[in-house]
C-alpha cells in the first residue's frame, strides 16, 4: 500500500483516451440495442421520479440496484479488468452500491419518493437529466463517434449522475448514505480524465 | 565519450567514405549504405544492443481491441525494421505485455529482441507466479532481464531473480525506479549487489541521475536503461513549440524527439533509452536517434541548454 501511495495520479491510470472511447463503443456495439434502449428507460425513472406515484421509490432502487450490479460485472470487471489492475476493487464499491439500492428497494419506503419542488429537487432533476442526455452527447459534443456514447445503466459515470439525481429528488434519510459511494465514483472518475488529459 | 559512441563515429565515418568511394565511381544512385545504428554493451556480458528500446506503459495497454492490436503491431514492426531490441513492459502495466506477446506472434517473433519485463508484487512468494504469467502473455519462455518494478519488496525479489540467474532461466537482473524517487536506496542497492541493469529516469531536464547514479553504474559495471525520455510526452510537446535549430543538423537531428533521444544515449553510462509510443511514424522519429552523430560533451550541453530554455 505505501508503494502505491507513493505513486502519482497519472502513475495509476495506464490507459489513454483513445483505448478508454474504443472500450465504450466496443460494448454499445456488442450490447446493441441496449445503448439506444436504456436512456429511455433512464428518462422513465426521471419521469416516475418526477410525478412520484406510489411505489416508484420502490421501482426505482430496484432498476438502479440492477443497474450498478451489471456495470460493475460487465464494464469494469469485464472490460477494465484487463487494462487496470485496481479494477477488482472499482469493482466490488459498485457491488456494494448495488446491493445497497436493491436492499433500499426491499425495504420499500426506505427511499420514498417526495413531491414538490425545493432546491434539492431542482439539483437532483439536473443530475439525473445529465446522466441520461448531456453525458452521452458529450461524445459527439467533443466531435467523437456517436458510438462511443456513454449511456445509464451501461457506463458507471452517467448511472453514477442518474443514481445522484433521483436520490435528491427522492425523500427520506437513507437516501443520503446511498449517495456516498455515486459521489465517490464521480470523484475517481474525474481524477481517471484529468489523469487521461495529461497522457 | 564513450568508446562506443567512438565505434559508432567510425562506423558512420567508414559508411560515408564507402559512398563517397561509390559517388566517384558513379555508383551511388543505386547503391545505399545501410545507416550504422548505435548500439552499447552490456557491462557485465559485453553483449551489444541498440541504444534505443521501447517501453509499453500507456501506449500498449489497448486490451484485446483488434483495430488498436493491429496498430500497436504495427508499431513493434516499424521497432524492429529499425533495429530494435530492448522491450520494456511490467505486470503494471495492464494488458500491454498481453498486446506486446500478441504483436510479437504476429511478426513471427523478430529476431533481435531483448525481453525485460518486471516483478511487481509487494507479496515476495508470488513473484515466481507473475513471473510465469508474463512469460506466458509475452510467450517466451525465458526473459532477457527481470526488474524488480520500483523497488517494492526488492530484497525478497532480488533473491529470486539471481537464483533463477544462476538457474540459468534468466540472463539479466535489474532495478527499476523513475522520477527521480528513491535515488538513495537505489544507490544503496547498486553498491551492494551485483545488479546487470539499473533503469531510472533520465533525459534532458531530469537529469538528477548524473550526480551519483550515472557514475555509480560506470563504476560497478551496471548497463543503465533511461526511462520517460520524453517525461511522458510532456517534453516533446514543449520543445515542439519551437523550431528545430539549426545545430540540430550538425547532429543528423531532423526532429526534436531525435535530439531529445540522442542528448540520453549520448552519455557514456546510458545503455538505452526506451520512449513508448502508439505511433508507427514516431517510432520512426524515435529510431532516427539511433544514426548518425553521437553528441560530444559540448553538444550536449548545447542540448541541455536548449531544452531548458523552451
Ligand atoms: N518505474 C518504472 O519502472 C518505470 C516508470 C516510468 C516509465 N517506465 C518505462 O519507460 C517507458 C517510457 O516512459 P513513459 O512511457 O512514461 O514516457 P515517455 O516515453 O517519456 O513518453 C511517452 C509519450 O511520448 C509520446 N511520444 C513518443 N514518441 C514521440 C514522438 N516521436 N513525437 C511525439 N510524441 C512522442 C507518446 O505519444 P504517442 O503515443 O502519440 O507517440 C507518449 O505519449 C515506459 O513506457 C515504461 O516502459 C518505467
Amino acid at each position: 500500500m505505501d508503494a502505491v501511495l507513493s505513486y502519482n495520479l497519472t502513475d495509476l491510470v495506464p490507459f489513454g483516451p483513445e483505448t478508454y472511447h474504443r472500450l465504450f463503443a466496443r460494448l454499445n456495439a456488442a450490447l446493441w440495442p441496449g445503448p439506444l434502449l436504456l436512456p429511455l428507460v433512464g428518462a422513465g425513472l426521471v419521469v416516475l421520479a418526477w410525478r412520484a406515484p406510489r411505489g416508484a421509490g420502490r421501482v426505482t432502487a430496484g432498476a438502479l440496484g440492477l443497474a450498478w450490479l451489471w456495470v460493475g460485472w460487465d464494464v469494469l470487471l469485464g472490460r477494465f479488468g484487463p487494462l487496470l489492475w485496481a479494477a477488482p476493487y472499482a469493482a466490488a464499491l459498485v457491488w456494494i452500491q448495488g446491493a445497497a439500492m436493491l436492499l433500499a428497494g426491499a425495504l420499500a419506503g426506505a427511499t420514498p419518493a417526495r413531491r414538490g419542488p425545493s432546491v434539492g429537487h431542482g439539483l437532483g432533476l439536473l443530475l439525473a437529466l445529465a446522466g441520461v442526455v448531456a453525458w452521452p452527447l458529450s461524445a459527439p459534443l467533443s466531435g467523437r463517434p456517436w458510438i462511443q456514447a456513454e449511456v445509464v445503466g451501461l457506463a458507471p459515470d452517467p448511472t453514477a449522475l442518474l443514481t445522484l439525481g433521483l436520490l435528491l429528488m427522492a425523500g427520506g434519510r437513507v437516501r443520503w448514505g446511498l449517495m456516498v459511494i455515486p459521489v465517490v465514483w464521480l470523484a475517481l472518475s474525474t481524477a481517471v480524465h484529468v489523469a487521461m488529459a495529461q497522457v | 565519450m564513450s568508446a562506443n559512441a567512438v565505434s559508432s563515429r567510425r562506423a558512420l565515418l567508414g559508411a560515408l567514405t564507402g559512398l563517397g568511394a561509390l559517388a566517384v565511381t558513379g555508383g551511388v544512385t543505386s547503391v545505399r549504405a545501410a545507416p550504422s545504428r548505435l548500439s552499447k554493451p552490456i557491462p557485465s556480458t559485453g553483449e551489444q544492443i541498440p541504444a534505443i528500446g521501447m517501453g509499453t506503459w500507456i501506449t500498449f495497454n489497448v486490451g484485446d481491441d483488434p483495430v488498436l492490436r493491429a496498430q500497436r503491431t504495427e508499431v513493434l514492426r516499424a521497432f524492429f525494421d529499425a533495429g530494435g531490441g530492448l522491450i520494456d513492459s511490467s505486470p503494471m502495466y495492464g494488458a500491454s505485455p498481453r498486446v506486446v506477446g500478441h504483436a510479437l506472434a504476429a511478426l513471427g517473433r523478430p529476431a533481435g529482441l531483448l525481453s525485460a519485463t518486471k516483478v511487481w508484487t509487494s507479496t515476495v512468494a508470488d513473484g515466481p507466479a507473475e513471473i510465469a504469467r508474463s512469460a506466458d502473455w509475452w510467450g517466451v519462455e525465458t526473459f532477457d532481464l527481470l526488474q524488480v518494478h520500483n523497488l517494492l519488496a526488492w530484497e525478497g525479489h532480488l533473491e529470486t531473480l539471481f537464483a533463477m540467474k544462476a538457474a540459468g532461466r534468466l540472463r539479466y537482473v535489474g532495478v527499476t525506479t523513475s522520477h527521480g524517487r528513491r535515488h538513495g536506496e537505489l544507490a544503496r542497492i547498486m553498491e551492494r549487489h551485483p545488479l546487470d541493469f539499473v533503469q531510472l529516469t533520465y533525459n534532458a531536464v531530469d537529469r538528477a541521475a548524473e550526480d551519483r547514479l550515472l557514475p555509480l553504474a560506470r563504476e560497478r559495471g551496471i548497463a543503465v536503461i533511461a526511462n520517460r525520455p520524453f517525461r511522458r510526452g510532456a517534453l516533446v510537446d514543449r520543445a515542439q513549440r519551437r523550431p528545430l535549430p539549426a545545430w540540430a543538423g550538425e547532429l543528423d537531428c531532423a526532429t526534436w524527439p531525435a535530439v531529445l533521444l540522442k542528448y540520453i544515449i549520448s552519455h557514456p553510462a546510458v545503455t538505452c533509452a526506451i520512449p513508448a509510443t502508439s505511433q508507427v511514424v514516431h517510432m520512426r522519429e524515435n529510431m532516427a536517434a539511433m544514426t548518425g552523430v553521437v553528441p560530444d560533451a559540448a553538444q550536449r550541453r548545447r542540448i541541455a541548454a536548449a531544452v531548458s530554455d523552451l
